[in-house]
């Protein structure tokens, strides 16, 4: 079940869901700021920090277990966006960045819990712009920013100007109890991740 | 980042269901403990790239932030430290331990098996 802009509203009330900085304002006003809620999401902000991946001068490979976090740190590049020198996306280049809010999904209380989904928004979409491939889920329990992996795919290079909103996200109620990180050992019984 | 079973009480009280292995695993026991690890800087501020040793002696990797590591010094790409990453034990068999890291490791997921020996208690 999807959450309303009121139910966000209500879940940020009942510290069930966490944005921080809470985007703001909750409602439209006549002359005030754009309001980020939309009837079904709301909006995320760009961060000023971008990680630009070095191209062509390593291999990623899963197999070579152990290495792989300190080989992407040690093949990108970081920068500080500024309003006024933002980040000129040209086409077909890949970068990482993040949002400014963090957001925090608690499973200490009791049921329900919220996970999420960070989607794009279909003004960039259509410049062609993605902010997310492949790793659009905030699970249960997840704290911290989102990180966005963003790609220019479109005909023209694209403006990344930080603060300006980037990406949405889309709050939902998971139904039902769950069995934190399961994925890894639901149903083993051995240390070794081994079903009986 | 969130408490996994740091508390069996409460875990119950809240009903959150207890993962099968979990329940049969000898040794069971609670709280955040850490685990030996290497450290160098990250792709974003704030952020530390791990790496560390799983029990069959492959390595595992993973971001992590500040507040779940401890480390003296500063890592630099050069020149990382050795250091400890905060661990939530699941489940112990002989001198092996099932634990939850505070992220996902890039290889494969949040939960993982090392060498009890590898595990150190610090307050």
């Amino acid at each position: 079940m999807i959450l309303s802009n009121c139910e966000i509203h209500t879940a940020l009330d009942e510290g069930r869901l966490v944005i921080d900085p809470e985007p703001s304002p909750r409602q439209l006003t006549v002359g005030g700021s754009h309001c980020p809620y939309d009837t079904h999401s709301v909006d995320l902000k760009l961060h000023s920090e971008i990680i630009i991946p070095e191209s062509g001068k390593f291999v990623v490979d899963l197999t070579e277990a152990g290495s792989l976090s300190d080989d992407l740190a040690r093949h990108s590049k970081k920068e500080i966006l500024t309003e006024d020198r933002p980040y000129k996306l040209k086409r077909g280049k890949f970068i990482l960045a993040r949002t400014i809010e963090k957001i925090a999904l608690p499973i200490s209380g009791e049921p329900p819990y919220l996970a999420a989904r960070i989607e794009g928004k279909s003004s960039r979409a259509r410049c062609g712009l993605l902010v997310h491939f492949t790793a659009p889920t905030v699970h249960p329990g997840f704290e911290g920013t989102l990180t966005l992996e963003i790609i220019n795919l479109g005909p023209a290079a694209f403006m990344l100007v930080p603060g300006m909103y980037i990406a949405q996200l889309i709050v939902e109620q998971v139904h039902g109890r769950i069995n934190q990180n399961p994925s890894q050992f639901q149903d083993q019984s051995t240390p070794q991740g081994h079903s009986s | 980042m969130s408490i996994y079973y740091a508390n069996i009480e409460q875990k119950i009280d809240s009903n959150i269901s207890i993962p099968r292995g979990v329940m049969k695993g000898k040794g069971l026991f609670m709280g955040n403990k850490w685990l030996d690890c290497t450290i160098s800087p990250g792709q974003f501020t704030g952020e530390f790239a791990v790496q560390g040793e799983l029990f069959d002696n492959t390595g595992f990797s993973l971001f992590a932030t500040k507040e779940d590591l401890k480390f003296e010094g500063k890592p630099a790409s050069d020149k990382p430290v050795s250091g400890f990453i905060k661990i939530t034990p699941l489940m112990q068999e002989n001198d092996l331990q099932l634990v939850s890291l505070p992220r996902p490791t890039l290889e494969n997921g949040r939960s993982i098996t090392v060498r009890t020996e590898h595990i150190k208690e610090i307050c």
